[in-house]
């Protein structure tokens, strides 16, 4: 599984000109699929879009923390298959 | 392209919230129309439209009991929360569409605990327009 990060995918207008709206967040995306955002330094929430394994979410979290450092907590939505 | 709701997230950008959200609202940004009609106009009433925009709310519906976002969180110079909305990605597709804005956390509200109810909790965040503003953005 390859992590890569993004600009936050949010754009806004400037002197004609299409700029990230978020310039302090990144968009993590997982073999290219855009699956979350940190922030761009340390201590700044990681939020993930979609429900990952345990492992991958370590994987995130030692990415986060070598590029932008340890983010203040890791959050994603619950596993659709748990109260099912 | 047609679609549901379905995959639908709500991020924040300073502090974390996560829950089993069944239902974000979409945020309206307006601006107010204000009559400018003179008593020498003829034919029709003529208005003109407010420079500035007025970022609205968006409330969330999730199933818990008590989880909700931190309305006490002290921001300090952050000012604002990021909130982001980030739509279902499209298929083939690879970034889903999102929307953007400088909110704060207004309101939340336990669950009403009911024999025969699911519990839901909601909250309501208020864009402020002061440190961010807002952008609109499609999927790819």
């Amino acid at each position: 599984m390859k992590i890569t990060f993004d600009d936050h995918p949010a754009r806004v207008c400037v002197d004609g000109e299409m700029v990230p709206a978020v310039p302090d967040q990144r968009m993590i995306r997982l073999d290219g699929l855009h699956a979350g955002y940190c922030g761009t330094t340390a201590g700044r929430p990681v939020s993930m879009i979609r429900h990952y394994d345990e492992g991958v979410i370590l994987r995130v979290r030692d990415e986060v923390t070598t590029r932008y450092g340890r983010p203040s907590s890791i959050t994603q939505p619950p596993d659709p298959e748990e109260y099912q | 392209m047609a679609d549901t709701g379905n995959g639908a997230t709500v991020t924040f950008g300073t502090t974390s919230f996560a829950g089993d959200v069944i239902s974000i609202s979409g945020l309206e940004v307006t601006k107010d129309v204000i009559e400018i009609t003179e008593l020498a106009h003829t034919g029709r009433k003529r208005f003109m439209v407010d420079d500035l925009a007025e970022i609205g709310e968006i409330s969330i519906v999730a199933y818990s009991d008590a989880a909700v976002p931190n309305i006490a969180y002290d921001y300090g110079t952050s000012i604002d929360e990021v909130v982001t909305i980030t739509y279902p990605t499209k298929p083939g597709g690879s970034t889903g569409g999102t929307v953007v804005f400088g909110g704060r956390v207004v309101s939340v509200k336990a669950a009403d605990a009911e024999m025969g109810e699911i519990m839901q909790v909601e909250m309501t965040i208020k864009g402020t327009g002061v440190s961010s503003g807002f952008a609109f953005t499609a999927g790819s």
